[in-house]
């Protein structure tokens, strides 16, 4: 309802502007009428008022006038000629001026360009002495009306510009201002509603140019963002995962915990991987309210616009790009593995030699490493002593750290290209880019390709109208490894790939996927006596067994109609349908090892009426029933996407003396659909694409014999499903700016979204996400006129912002389903009815200082924000007697307090030589304030090792327990209580044992960045930091088994006295101290360290061929050549060696190694 | 013309929002915001009513052996203290959800309020599909609330149930709604009466699959309530009403062979090769309910003295099967326990059966004094478990006898039925066959449960006892 209201007075807004205009005719004839006749008639005809002095009128000519429905124009027109009268026409009054002497009139227009002939929008033309005056619109054009003719000089200004006074021409033609600093080209921030200059602006925006970015190498635009936005921040420089990319910090528990990414103008739902960086004209972060309200709903994680190149108006003009990038493969020396001699000694002391234990092995097919096999053997008499150590002499001179980046890894290379068009006229620009990219991994088969089209273009109908259309393509495909060098590396260091005799090897592990039983050398080799296929896995031929391929499209197809209604005010319809797919295909050959497995699992033998095995006399299986099909499976998803967005928006810029007006007043209507499906197929063959039909039903029915050895039923596993959804949002949405003497600026917006996710009823409908801030730009100030400064403005602003919390509704919501026993169709409730849900809710406070002073020799900002985060979803704990013991309640709070600092210098700046430094520094400062969530801990461990909400801590709070120390007898580990007493008590709930450590996400961080350009070089370097952030590492495994043990168990406890050197306890566990070790090893304070770290993230050496040099060519514009390394050095505050970006859940991870490219870009 | 354009741009505005509540009034696919009569008659068949039951019931039960607890052993914690007769045997968040009976039946009972609530609403199908879903409904109800009346509060009796607190009854679906308080265990037992009592009428008397209720279900129901009220006439009412409908009793000796070797245990084996049928096949069962989360009683151990019921020539002692153990050796040795058999791990059902109602029969007329009429059900049951070479039918005049044979029989015949519990709870403290639960520990010792020992009542999960709803002592 208040939805049509809106557009109601959306449409009397819009036919009172026509009325204004022209639409009305008159019809007026008669002969020697007076013109105050004519006038009263055209009043009462058009109801306008038309003043005039009578006085003057009086003695005017009569005028003999036949018209019929002719404009007012038209008339007026006819009667004025020659008389000493002109009109004007201001909103609903026609006002009659007598002429002077002076008073011709003309019309001026032209277009305000920079050096470089690229648009300035919103620059100000006035005529001097006089009060007429406008801006440039999206274009760099203005028109300037009924300007007198006495009047000649035009001042045209443009912040961060000279401001110049030129002759008044009737075609001013292009106007060249000159940038008083180079950094201070981009100054428009696109909100992705519209375009507005950074002096008009209360929010705290940030704006990178695509020129800043274009030459760094991350193939994914945002990671390109890391160190160019105070507050912005990514977690180990990648995009990777749900909390990596903040703004300001993490606001919400289990919402969308990223920002909203903007494309020319529309949130997009596909991958980041469709944007071509090159395209990339500039990208705006909107950070707080004031800046990001007009995003409603989907604003509260702040609002990253991006904004492509469009045409120019000149010749066309090619630029290809051409970058090669190379990476040495990483050191896995990093994972500080220990040796294989080492390792054996530790597993000497800890395999059971007993009986019982060889007979399990044997029976059950537990992992076991191939030190633990001759230890077996040996004991069972099945090798000797004497080949025992000479077997165990073998395998501990064995390292496969050698073989695994030899076989396993291939040195990662990335290579791109890109070629882009760009021209036009004045009735239409192009511009026009494909990119490939061909990118491999470390791992060996790792592959990804990708391609990128896209073209924008841009049609000037007729003066006041329009068109605008781009569309982006994007394809790519990628093959993944079976084989995870990695995950090789974590078994055993004698764990050769090849054999002595260079042969693939087999290997021991976790046979891992569907709950399968494990599998053994002796488990192995029993089935395959009985005849049935060999299970043993070869990493080097798994490799080629498994084929993990995917491809990706995504479209986008943008239209826009701008139409200019009046003057300063637009019409705007835009039209955005996104469309992608993603398919993946994982093909298990035959002889894949976790197939076999599976299907030898599923053999039912012929049992004799004891209960054995009834065998050949050869001694393979009588006649064995194979219930899953001796072939392949194949497993596929696909994904597709569609989203629509509709928009249409009245844009007002208008300039009134020393009164600046801008809004906009619009209408939005999205709505986003996905779709998946899934299937798994046994007996599948790829080359005839023949697959077997199996009964899933009746295998539960079967009874897998031969996997019962371990008591454990194998599950056959298929990923069959199909999903949909459909998300719906209508929003309304309105902002205005209101700017006096360019000095003080008011701005508000208001913006009502509404969703079909929260069902229908009205009452958690109208929730409008609004704003106000304010900005004074005292630079401006005439008191300011002898200070050094060219910029000084202080910004304050307040609103709110939303975040949508998905799958959870007021209503009770049921899923259908199948009941696996019945077999009936089904409904589950799983959601109950609760007339409490709204959505999360983000009250953000900024303010903000910008300075910029000696020739903008120093500039700079500062912002202090507080963001105010509340109604935030969570699984509340309710009383089961509901029916529920969990619910989703608006009940949680958090607060993200922080400020921003970027300061940037020209330290040195002559004709050759250009120095200049920025630096960037945020803090924020989480804290959860209310909170009642299910996942309250009920005993310190689970505290300790999951990540706690707690009232008073941050968002990512870690707590851990106190380590007490080893015995002195034994080494073995002990904690401690609160008050420092030795916790005996495994099992205690006592919560005060787990303590708070401090946060694991960093609390600060930015950049410092140092450019030089000498002539034609020109070399950027930046450093990346993050602070005020702890890691824990786990306490290292001593137990034995199939995986590579911890380097730092040869510090470990050996002897009475070592308890006051290490913390690493002894290997040998008492088992009076078994549990507690269990339990506690990886959640004891003695293993938090700082995790602060400065990274030189990326050096960049760029030269610039001097064409001036290479005369007598015409082709070639603009030659640059580029090279540039990534990671070539990092501090890190602990003293383990660790560096943070090399660590993850307690343990070290594959390290960055340096990145090395060449580029070369050529404009023709 | 520039008239023309603009009244299209704003005609376009207005359709962007002219019906925006029918455009964000969808139903999203993959679930399902219940209105039709169909949709509410799905929830029924909803897999927390198949599977309704947690195994504590059994594992409280002296009928279940652990033969791994020993004496201050917390390795599994749950099993100990059920096995122990522990208060709050339920303790960590995962144990009320899948194990403790207090959370799982409000589960369900949620979505029987579910259905009652918004059938009368609900579009789509005649007054007698809404009659029929809403009398299925009142039933589960009233199953899940026998449940906790019979788990929750102090058994039943007369004098004691005016003031003895119940459980609270909850009808609402609104979690922002307050709570309802314990009331008083006969409010409780008349609301689960009147339940299935509203409902009977309105019920088909037969069904697809014994998966829904149908009225021969009900009264199976009915009847086990009202013996757990021990109304014995009422329940041999109910019962009577449920046989009428179903009486099929599948002669064992049809089914299975038994034979004795020279030595070791005999060997009891299937005719027809396949062993045994699944319960949904299975023609005396009335009405299914399955254990839920847990591995169901199949493959657990039995007590000894259990065991030692099952005379050698008893058909039924095909579900006991000894018990094979490796203990490191090579060869499995038979370890003398005997573990229970189901069909297969996860389905075996709890539900009322008509063995159990001959059995109901039986107790109710042997307790009114007729103990020539309760025989005839008695024997007839007998005679189809028994191997017929041994079959002898028993004749008796004692009332104590009979009843003596009929609780023996019930034993056997509802042997991990989720029955024994209430059967304990109803007769430990009775004069004529009272006894002290025991139940052995590893090292051959034994624990006992006294009559009139307050663990008779389980202690509510710890997050219910808020809104005036107060614990058990």
């Amino acid at each position: 309802m208040k939805m049509q209201l809106v557009s109601l007075l959306l449409c009397i807004f819009l036919i009172q502007v026509v009325a204004n205009t022209s639409g009305q005719t008159v019809s007026i004839s008669g002969k020697n009428l007076k013109l105050t006749q004519i006038f009263e008639k055209l009043s009462e005809q058009s109801n306008f008022d038309i003043l005039y002095n009578s006085k003057d009128i009086q003695d005017a000519p009569t005028v003999t006038i036949d018209m019929k429905g002719a404009s007012l124009h038209q008339v007026l027109n006819y009667c004025l000629q020659g008389q000493p009268f002109h009109y004007q026409i201001k909103n609903r009054t026609i006002v009659i001026h007598t002429k002077k002497d002076d008073g011709l009139q003309q019309s001026i227009q032209g277009r305000v360009v920079d050096e470089k002939g690229k648009p300035l929008v919103g620059a100000g033309i006035l005529v001097v002495d006089s009060k007429y005056s406008t801006t440039t619109d999206q274009n760099g054009y203005f028109r300037l009306d009924n300007i007198p003719k006495n009047l000649s000089f035009l001042k045209v200004s443009y912040v961060g510009m000279h401001s110049i006074t030129v002759t008044i021409k009737k075609n001013m033609g292009d106007i060249i201002l000159s940038g008083d600093n180079a950094e201070l080209d981009e100054v428009l921030i696109h909100t992705g509603y519209q375009s507005i200059s950074k002096e008009r602006a209360t929010g705290a925006f940030d704006v990178v140019s695509g020129k800043k970015i274009e030459n760094k190498l991350q193939t994914n635009v945002l990671e390109r963002l890391e160190g160019m936005v105070p507050g912005l921040m990514m977690i180990n420089g990648r995009d990777k995962g749900d909390d990596a990319l903040t703004i300001r910090g993490v606001s919400t528990l289990f919402g969308t915990k990223r920002p909203l990414i903007v494309v020319d103008n529309f949130p997009i739902e596909g991958d980041i991987q469709s944007i071509n960086p090159n395209d990339v004209e500039s990208i705006t972060v909107l950070k707080d309210a004031a800046a990001s309200s007009i995003w409603g709903a989907r604003a509260a994680n702040g609002v990253i616009v991006i904004t492509t190149k469009k045409g120019k108006n000149s010749g066309t003009e090619f630029q290809y790009t051409n970058s090669f990038q190379f990476q040495p493969k990483p050191n896995i020396g990093y994972l500080n593995r220990l040796s294989s001699a080492d390792d054996i000694d530790i597993e000497s002391k800890l395999i059971p030699r007993t009986q019982a234990f060889e007979q399990r092995v044997r029976r059950q097919g537990t992992p076991i490493s191939q030190y633990a096999q001759l230890v077996l053997d040996s004991l069972t008499g099945r090798i000797t002593a004497q080949e025992f150590d000479q077997r165990v002499g073998l395998l501990r001179g064995l390292d496969n750290t050698q073989q695994i980046k030899d076989l396993l890894m291939q040195n990662p290379f990335v290579q791109t290209h890109s070629l882009s068009l760009n021209g036009g006229s004045d009735k239409i620009q192009y511009y026009g880019s494909y990119n490939y990219s061909d990118s491999r991994g470390f791992d060996k088969l790792d592959n990804q390709k990708n391609h990128t089209v896209f073209l924008k273009s841009s049609f000037q109908i007729s003066n006041r109208l329009q068109l605008g259309i781009n569309t982006n393509l994007n394809f790519g495909s990628d093959r993944t490894s079976p084989i995870s060098a990695l995950g090789i590396f974590r078994l055993k260091p004698y764990d050769m790939l090849l054999d002595a005799q260079g042969n693939p090897a087999a290997m021991n592990r976790q046979a891992g996927s569907s709950g399968q039983s494990d599998s053994n050398v002796y488990t192995i080799a029993e089935r395959r006596a009985w005849g049935l296929e060999d299970e043993a896995y070869y990493p080097l031929l798994e490799m080629h067994r498994t084929e993990i391929n995917g491809t990706r499209a995504a479209q986008r197809l943008q239209a826009e109609l701008n139409y200019k209604l009046f003057d300063g005010i637009n019409f705007n319809l835009s039209y955005q349908l996104e469309k992608g797919n993603a398919y993946t295909k994982n093909y298990a050959h035959r002889n894949q090892a976790n197939l076999v497995k599976l299907i030898n699992d599923y053999v039912t033998p012929v049992l004799a009426p004891d209960g054995s095995i009834t065998t050949n006399p050869d001694g393979t299986l009588k006649s064995p029933k194979y219930n899953l099909p001796q072939a392949g499976r194949l497993d596929e998803s696909r994904s597709d996407f569609t989203g629509h967005v509709i928009r249409g928006t009245m844009q007002l810029n208008k300039t009134f003396g020393n009164h600046e007006i801008a809004g906009i007043l619009g209408l939005e209507n999205q709505k986003v659909m996905t779709s998946q499906n899934a299937i798994s197929k046994y007996g599948y063959d790829d080359n005839t694409l023949q697959f077997v039909q199996i009964d899933h039903e009746n295998l539960n029915y079967v009874t897998p014999v031969l996997s019962n050895i371990s008591g454990i039923k194998p599950s056959v596993p298929v990923s069959d499903k199909f999903g949909y959804t459909e998300d719906r949002f209508v929003s309304a949405f309105a902002n205005a700016s209101y700017t006096y003497k360019g000095k003080y600026v008011y701005s508000g917006s208001i913006r009502l979204d509404q969703t079909n996710m929260f069902g229908t009823d009205p009452k958690y409908f109208y929730r409008p996400m609004w704003s106000s801030g304010l900005s004074w730009n005292i630079g401006k100030e005439d008191f300011m006129i002898d200070l050094p400064f060219n910029r000084l403005a202080l910004r304050a602003t307040y609103g709110t912002n939303g975040n949508i919390p998905k799958n959870s509704g007021p209503f009770m919501i049921a899923q259908a389903d199948v009941n696996y026993w019945s077999k009936l169709p089904s409904l589950n409730i799983y959601n109950p009815e609760n007339n409490a849900l709204r959505w999360e809710k983000t009250a953000i406070t900024n303010f903000g200082l910008d300075f910029a002073l000696f020739a903008h020799r120093i500039s700079g900002k500062v912002d202090y924000y507080l963001r105010r985060s509340h109604d935030l979803l969570g699984d509340e704990e309710i009383n089961p007697t509901y029916g529920f013991s969990t619910a989703s309640i608006n009940t949680a709070s958090m607060n993200n307090d922080g400020f921003e600092i970027e300061l940037s210098t020209q330290n040195i700046r002559n004709k050759n030589f250009i120095w200049t430094t920025t630096f960037m520094f945020a803090n924020n400062r989480n804290k959860i304030t209310k909170v009642a969530l299910a996942s309250a801990y009920t005993n310190p461990r689970s505290m300790a090792s999951g990540i706690p909400y707690v009232i008073g801590k941050p968002y990512g709070a870690m707590y851990s327990i106190r380590y007490g120390g080893l015995t002195a007898d034994k080494g073995q580990l002990q904690i401690l209580d609160e008050k420092g007493n030795l916790e005996p008590d495994r099992l205690t709930s006592n919560m005060e044992m787990a303590y708070y450590s401090g946060n694991r996400r960093p609390v600060s961080n930015g950049a410092f960045t140092n450019n030089f350009q000498y002539k034609n070089f020109e070399l950027n370097a930046m450093f990346v930091f993050y602070l005020g952030h702890i890691m824990r590492q786990n306490m290292p495994s001593p137990y034995y088994g199939i995986d590579s043990k911890d380097g730092r168990l040869a510090d470990a406890w050996k002897k009475p006295g070592d308890e006051n050197h290490t913390h690493i306890p002894n290997v040998v566990i008492d088992n009076a101290h078994w549990y507690r070790y269990t339990y506690y090893r990886n959640m004891l304070d003695v293993n938090v360290f700082k995790a602060d770290y400065l990274k030189l993230r990326e050096v960049i050496l760029t030269y610039n061929f001097p064409m001036e040099n290479w005369k007598g060519q015409n082709y070639i514009k603009a030659l640059q050549f580029n090279a540039q390394a990534r990671n070539l050095w990092t501090w890190s505050s602990n003293k383990e060696g660790i560096d943070p970006e090399a660590f993850q859940n307690g343990a070290r991870t594959l390290p960055l190694s340096p990145t090395f490219a060449f580029g070369i870009n050529v404009k023709f | 013309m520039k008239t023309n354009i603009l009244s299209i741009l704003s005609g376009i505005c207005l359709l962007l929002l002219s019906s925006c509540e029918k455009y964000l009034d969808i139903k999203p696919k993959g679930y399902v915001i219940p209105q039709t009569v169909e949709e509410y008659e799905r929830i029924l068949n909803n897999a927390k009513m198949t599977k309704l039951l947690s195994d504590g019931i059994e594992q409280l039960a002296d009928d279940f052996y652990n033969p791994t607890l020993v004496k201050d052993n917390r390795i599994q914690e749950v099993d100990y203290r059920l096995y122990f007769w522990l208060p709050s045997p339920y303790t960590t968040p995962e144990d009320y959800t899948y194990n403790s009976y207090w959370n799982m039946m409000y589960a369900a009972i949620y979505q029987y309020n579910a259905i009652l609530n918004g059938i009368d609403q609900a579009t789509g199908a005649t007054e007698e599909r809404k009659k029929i879903a809403r009398a299925k409904a009142l039933v589960g109800r009233s199953i899940c609330y026998f449940y906790l009346a019979n788990l929750y509060t102090q058994q039943y009796n007369e004098t004691t149930a005016t003031s003895s607190p119940g459980i609270p009854l909850v009808t609402s679906n609104d979690i922002t709604q307050k709570l309802p308080n314990r009331g008083t265990v006969k409010e409780t037992f008349d609301f689960i009466l009147k339940g299935f009592e509203d409902a009977i009428s309105d019920l088909p008397t037969t069904s697809l699959s014994n998966f829904e209720i149908n009225r021969a279900g009900a009264y199976g129901w009915l009847a086990r309530t009202y013996l757990s009220m021990n109304k014995y006439k009422e329940a041999r009412l109910a019962a009577e009403e449920a046989l009428k409908i179903n009486s099929t009793l599948v002669d064992y000796n049809t089914q299975y062979t038994v034979f004795q070797p020279e030595e070791g245990p005999a060997i009891y084996t299937p005719k027809s090769g396949h062993i045994f049928i699944r319960p949904d096949e299975q023609p005396e069962n009335l009405n299914i309910v399955y254990y839920g989360y847990t591995r169901g009683m199949a493959f657990q151990y039995i007590a000894k003295e259990t065991e030692s019921l099952f005379d050698p020539k008893d058909l039924r002692r095909i579900n006991l099967v000894p018990s094979y153990i490796s203990n490191s050796e090579p060869y499995a040795k038979w370890d003398k326990k005997y573990m229970y058999m189901g069909y297969s791990s996860y389905e075996y059902s709890a539900g009322p059966s008509t063995p159990e109602m001959q059995l109901i029969k039986a107790e109710g007329l042997a307790r009114n004094g007729q103990v020539i009429e309760a025989l005839v059900p008695l024997n007839l049951l007998r005679k189809n478990r028994i191997a017929t070479d041994s079959y002898q039918p028993i004749v008796s005049t004692d009332k104590n006898t009979v009843l003596d044979i009929i609780y023996k029989e019930r034993r056997r015949e509802l042997l991990f039925k989720g029955i024994r519990w209430f059967d304990m709870r109803r007769l430990n403290s009775d004069p004529d066959f009272g006894f002290t639960a025991k139940h052995e520990l590893a090292d051959g010792t034994f624990i006992e449960l006294k009559p009139g020992n307050p663990r008779y009542v389980l202690s509510i999960p710890d997050p219910a006892i808020t809104d005036g709803i107060t614990q058990n002592p």
